[in-house]
């Protein structure tokens, strides 16, 4: 396909995606009320009508749900029809093999955990049920309910052990068990193409220890001069500008605390509709009605994770009110259309083999494993930043999108593309990079290995040099693990004794 | 659109009848017509043929453009077939063939070695296989689609038969040279898709073809084998001829000149730049299928009282 014909197939998709969007309404509406004004002429119309949506700000609206949309790694359509709808997604079969065999180890585990406690995978809640949840919502971390017969589905470890195990079929030592001359270096021993060091520094060149970054050049002995102060005034005019690409390209080298919430929120193009908080009520009755398994998977992971962390335990309410509504967010299932991996399905009782009462499980197709609430932390992965706006605005929740990332998508799926984790594990041990710890350890094993699986920190470390100071980034994605507690102090309120300093 | 589409479609079969020579199944819906033709076959008929063909196709076109298509037969539920009473000469293509591909044998691939004695053998990274047409048969190649396994790279070599000469095998010439279908021969990107070979790729015009020579190279030594699997030759659409045209066709044309285009408009040309469009339009449809619930609404009915999950 060449470059032409490629261009037009993406701007196809574009446009056929932004339809009917809610953008699209607002600057049809828009147009048709600027035809009001007297600039606009009816010789030149289309031309007048175009400037003004450019100066209006509507043209920069456009820019970044398009740029938007092409963050999302869509699947490039073959033009060769023959080309089933699979492969389409993911063109390698022993690698499909492999999804759908983890898939239905996760769907064995979780049917046999509903059916060895006797929890069904849904219910309806009783009125008195309802009641009762809806008034202790902000408080959920108060419910002492029992949940030692639930344990994880699977953890990141569980992933790695899938992900070593892969093998090509047609690879020369595909099928050795034991290492031999044409094994590769490292756990992973599937023959996919993935960046050297010269195309990491290339593609990273953002975290060259040349350049400043927050979180490292902003220590507390440095002086404010030197790189805080400037870059600081560099995040308020790049959201002035209101530039999603801008936004990305700053952040790359960390983010004010402050200004954390706002930038994501530039970045993931998320905005404060009226519509949103709608969806988050429905998305909140779908709570308070159903009771499903998966609810009490996420209350112990939460139990597991945030409230045993020293920096995430006072949010311990606000992750329970965060995922419970984006397990019954539907909108997340249009992730599937381009990811190989497949959303559990299940029938309404009675109508087993009935495809008009067939239903996902849970509503938005993911099920939770260790560690999941942490990603709640993540806006980058989840797409929710204006959910914790509900503390800084008026008191009434602000309704978020909702919409998981391809990037959640690529912590459980097996795919070979580049951004996908299988491809971060080879390009990890590889020999390409070497990871330095902060206590100048420089040997990593597989426990290393399973943390850094985690797309949520693909972390690397460019430099030779031991005593550098880890520096945990991920490409376009902050640090976590250096400051976590800043970023969340910057959604609470000024007036909250944790609230930020700025 | 839909309206002409209609009236184009019942003058089509009204020209059929009238010829009355012409045997074809119609494989959409309940509607079937048949005729057999006993005539020999002449140029003039021929021409009429090639005309009805190209009308056909068209209709099609038209059909699926304006999304019309269940109204009137698709390309691929046609299937013209002439019964010939003379022998010899070339059997003409038929319409399935433009969709199904020309039925070709495909022989077994070749792997070249080199070495002295059999256990000495290496192998050289070179396979070839053959796709020969039936005898005396050729064809015009508009495209050439297959699906990869493991081949980095891929040459085309054709047998035409040389012009003048109606005998003999004709003459091999190179079509293709090292088509790269891996990015990197020693890793998997690339390894198992569908690729196409388009004419306009190719170095010489690869009409009269006889047969067919791929040429798989994999130079990396980390795969066990490889190959390329599903090997079809989609043949062109033949020319319209000039020649005096019935009223219908050539209101036909005048819709054809209509159709914004960049340059001449013919029936094939127009057909490639339509496929790319079908061909978004099946993945987004077979997309839009799967997977997806009522936005807002997880529940069936008000009830989500669910069995366990199904493992298929």
């Amino acid at each position: 396909m060449d470059e032409g014909a490629e261009l037009s197939l993406t701007i196809v998709q574009l446009v056929q995606r932004l339809k009917g969007s809610h953008l699209h309404a607002q600057m049809e509406r828009e147009a048709r009320e600027c035809l009001h004004q007297p600039e606009i002429r009816l010789d030149s119309i289309k031309d007048d009508v175009r400037s003004f949506l450019r100066t209006s700000g509507w043209e920069k609206k456009l820019q970044n749900a398009v740029y938007r949309e092409l963050q999302v790694e869509r699947l490039a359509s073959s033009l060769t029809a023959a080309a089933p709808p699979e492969h389409v997604k993911e063109p390698l079969a022993y690698m499909r093999k492999a999804q759908a065999g983890w898939e239905r180890r996760i769907l064995k585990s979780l049917n046999g955990m509903s059916t060895e406690l006797g929890v069904p995978l849904a219910r309806m809640r009783t009125a008195a049920e309802q009641r009762e949840l809806s008034s202790k919502w902000n408080e959920m971390g108060t419910d002492e309910a029992d949940l030692t017969g639930f344990r994880p589905i699977y953890a990141a470890k569980d992933f790695l052990e899938v992900v070593v195990a892969l093998r090509s079929p047609n690879h020369k030592c595909g099928g050795d068990e034991e290492p031999g001359t044409r094994s590769h270096w490292g756990l992973i021993q599937v023959p996919l193409d993935v960046q050297d060091i010269q195309q990491l520094r290339g593609a990273y060149a953002e975290l060259n220890l040349a350049a400043g970054q927050l979180g490292i050049d902003d220590d507390g002995h440095i002086h404010p001069d030197f790189f805080e102060r400037d870059y600081v005034e560099t995040a308020k005019k790049v959201l002035g500008g209101q530039d999603s690409a801008a936004a990305q390209q700053y952040s790359r080298r960390g983010c004010p605390t402050g200004l954390r919430a706002d930038l994501w929120a530039l970045i993931l193009n998320s905005v404060d509709r009226p519509q949103d908080a709608m969806h988050f009520e429905q998305l909140k009755a779908g709570v308070v009605q159903h009771d499903l398994l998966v609810d009490h998977l996420i209350r112990k992971d939460v139990k597991l994770t945030a409230s045993n962390d020293d920096y995430y335990f006072v949010f311990e309410d606000f992750l329970y009110q965060v995922l419970l509504c984006f397990s019954r967010d539907a909108s997340v299932l249009e992730h599937f259309k381009y990811n190989s991996a497949t959303p559990p399905k299940s029938y309404i009782r009675g109508k087993e083999g009935d495809e008009a009462y067939a239903v996902v499980y849970p509503p938005n197709g993911v099920i939770p494993f260790h560690g999941f609430s942490m990603y709640a932390a993540h806006p980058r992965l989840f797409q929710w930043p204006r959910c914790a706006s509900c503390t800084r605005s008026r008191q009434s929740c602000t309704a978020c999108s909702g919409r998981c990332t391809p990037a959640t998508f690529s912590a459980y799926t097996l795919c070979p593309r580049r951004a996908r984790v299988s491809c971060r594990c080879v390009c990890f041990w590889s020999g390409s990079c070497r990871r330095t710890c902060r206590d100048s350890s420089t040997t990593c094993d597989g426990s290393e290995l399973s943390r850094y699986a985690s797309p949520l920190s693909g972390c690397f470390e460019l430099s030779q040099d031991i005593s550098a100071p880890t520096s945990c980034f991920s490409f376009g994605t902050e640090s976590w693990a250096t400051t976590p507690w800043s970023w969340w102090r910057s959604w609470l309120p000024p007036s909250s004794p944790f609230g930020p300093r700025t | 659109m839909f309206r002409l589409c209609l009236m184009l479609q019942w003058q089509a079969i009204t020209y059929f009848f009238f010829f009355g020579n012409i045997c074809f199944t119609m494989l959409h819906g309940n509607f079937e017509s048949k005729t057999s033709w006993r005539d020999e076959t002449t140029q003039t008929s021929q021409e009429k043929l090639h005309k009805l063909i190209n009308c056909c196709r068209f209709l099609d076109l038209i059909a699926r453009a304006t999304g019309a298509a269940s109204a009137i037969p698709t390309a691929s539920g046609w299937s013209v077939v002439v019964e010939h009473a003379q022998d010899g000469g070339d059997a003409k293509m038929s319409a399935s063939d433009v969709t199904r591909g020309v039925a070709c044998a495909l022989k077994p691939p070749v792997f070249l070695h080199f070495g002295g004695s059999e256990m000495q053998a290496s192998c050289s990274g070179v396979c070839v296989i053959d796709a020969s047409l039936p005898p005396g048969k050729t064809v015009n190649i508009e495209t050439i689609t297959f699906k990869n396994f493991y081949t980095a790279l891929v040459s085309v070599r054709l047998r035409r038969r040389s012009p003048g000469r109606e005998g003999g095998g004709g003459e091999w010439c190179t079509a293709l040279r090292d088509r790269p279908l891996m990015t990197n021969p020693h890793a998997e990107s690339g390894a198992q898709d569908y690729c196409s070979i388009d004419r306009k790729q190719m170095r010489v015009e690869p009409d009269d073809v006889s047969s067919v020579r791929l040429v798989l190279k994999q130079p990396s030594c980390a795969w066990l084998t490889f190959g390329v699997e599903d090997v079809l030759l989609f043949p062109r659409a033949q020319p319209e001829p000039v020649g005096e045209l019935s009223d219908w066709l050539s209101a036909l044309n005048l819709v054809e000149q209509r159709l914004p285009t960049q340059g001449s408009l013919d029936a094939a040309s127009v057909s490639c730049r339509l496929q790319p469009m079908w061909a978004l339009s099946e993945v987004t449809t077979r997309s839009s299928r799967s997977h997806t619930a009522p936005v807002g609404r997880f529940d069936v009915d008000g009830s989500y009282d669910i069995n366990l999950l199904s493992l298929t």
